[in-house]
């Protein structure tokens, strides 16, 4: 064999070894419990505001994960249930690594749910937690970019009223794009488990 | 056989305060504690049945709040719908498990934070003429051991991933 022949083997061989490489390191998304986007899509024109009453824009979102849970503070059962499934992800995931992802509580209830109430809120879950709410229209905005859907009831005058959510969980890239909804009922470990494996698969792009 | 009844009878008597056959599975019960300035909560219980009829949960009372109901969650098109039910039955020979994102007793108006390992007294009445009194602790998790809460994905088969 000539000189140049070996060369194109072994460059041959070196394509095929990082090739193949890369493909046993990725990870296999058909064990997710959550839905992942294939071509996540950048959140856009967010102009909420955080729980310190500052503007959370899309820029919070960026070089960090995010798990966002779209609620109200009202609500008995799934918004707490979540939080605590949340706190005991975050845990888990703390576990991993010093920089678990980031979990903010948007509140779909702006007429209740002020920032200084959304602050002792989710406190209450994790001193981590953020909570930030908004405009009725700009709530929307974001709700809809995120696959979230709820409903206000049109008359509000009794102040008990209930609000009907998805009570989804939508996990952020640091691209500040939306990777990844998970329908409840979520559990800490379903989350943590489809956490890493959507670490793995996005920086094995 | 006399003593193996009143052994029995003793026993029964220590698990529960039960006659006619309900009985409270009290390790089940948990009241969710309270975030500050946090207005509603929910208890949740398993209620056991060792009639063989059907008993019907009918009302619920609890020393935290004027206003208690019975409720429940729908699946409506993915959005999950809290509604006010006027019982919830506890089928024969069977059990009614009152449970996050299922059956609840909902308090609504609360004074006051409910704090992890207060107690609330909470009365139960049946529609076979029974009521069923317990201290129910307070809790910011659910009482079993594992964090996973439910594994049945029975009553969500609405939902696709
Ligand atoms: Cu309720």
């Amino acid at each position: 064999m000539n000189k140049p022949t070996l060369i194109l083997i072994a460059v041959i061989a070196l394509v095929a070894g990082v090739f193949f490489g890369l493909r046993q390191n990725a990870p296999d998304l058909s064990e997710l419990t959550g839905f992942s986007f294939p071509e996540p899509a950048l959140l856009r024109d967010v102009k909420l505001i955080d729980h310190n009453n500052e503007p959370l824009t899309e820029s919070h979102f960026q070089d960090k994960w995010t798990f966002i849970y779209v609620g109200y503070t009202f609500c008995p059962d799934y918004c707490p249930m979540t939080l605590t499934t949340l706190n005991q992800t975050h845990a888990l995931l703390t576990e991993d690594s010093d920089t678990p992802p980031a979990t903010l509580l948007v509140s779909v209830d702006p007429e209740r749910d002020t920032p200084e109430h959304l602050k002792e809120y989710v406190k209450f879950f994790n001193d981590d937690f953020t909570g930030a709410t908004g405009s009725p229209d700009e709530i929307r905005k974001f709700a809809d970019q995120v696959s979230a859907v709820y409903a206000l009831p049109d008359d509000r005058s009794d102040p008990n009223y209930l609000v009907d959510h998805s009570s989804t969980v939508i996990l952020i890239n640091p691209d500040a794009a939306v990777q990844a909804v998970f329908t409840p009922p979520q559990t800490a470990d379903t989350l943590a488990k489809d956490f890493r494996l959507l670490v793995a698969h996005y920086q094995s792009r | 056989m006399k003593l193996f009844f009143a052994l029995t009878l003793l026993l029964f008597g220590s698990l529960t305060s039960a006659s006619e056959g309900i009985m409270i599975s009290e390790e089940s019960a948990w009241a969710r504690a309270t975030p500050p300035g946090s207005k509603t909560t929910a208890i949740y219980l398993t209620v056991m049945n060792h009639s063989g009829a059907d008993i019907s949960l009918t009302a619920a009372t609890a020393n935290i709040s004027e206003r208690v109901e019975l409720h429940t969650h729908i699946n409506n098109d993915g959005m999950m719908k809290m509604q006010q039910v006027v019982s919830i039955v506890v089928p024969a020979g069977g059990q009614a498990q009152l449970k996050p994102h299922g059956d609840h007793i909902m308090v609504f108006n609360l004074q006051d934070q409910l704090k992890q390992g207060e107690l609330v007294s909470v009365e139960l009445t049946f529609d076979n003429g029974q009521t069923q009194n317990l201290q129910v602790p307070v809790r910011k998790e659910p009482p079993s051991a594992n964090n996973t809460m439910d594994h049945d994905g029975t009553e969500h088969s609405g939902m696709k991933h």
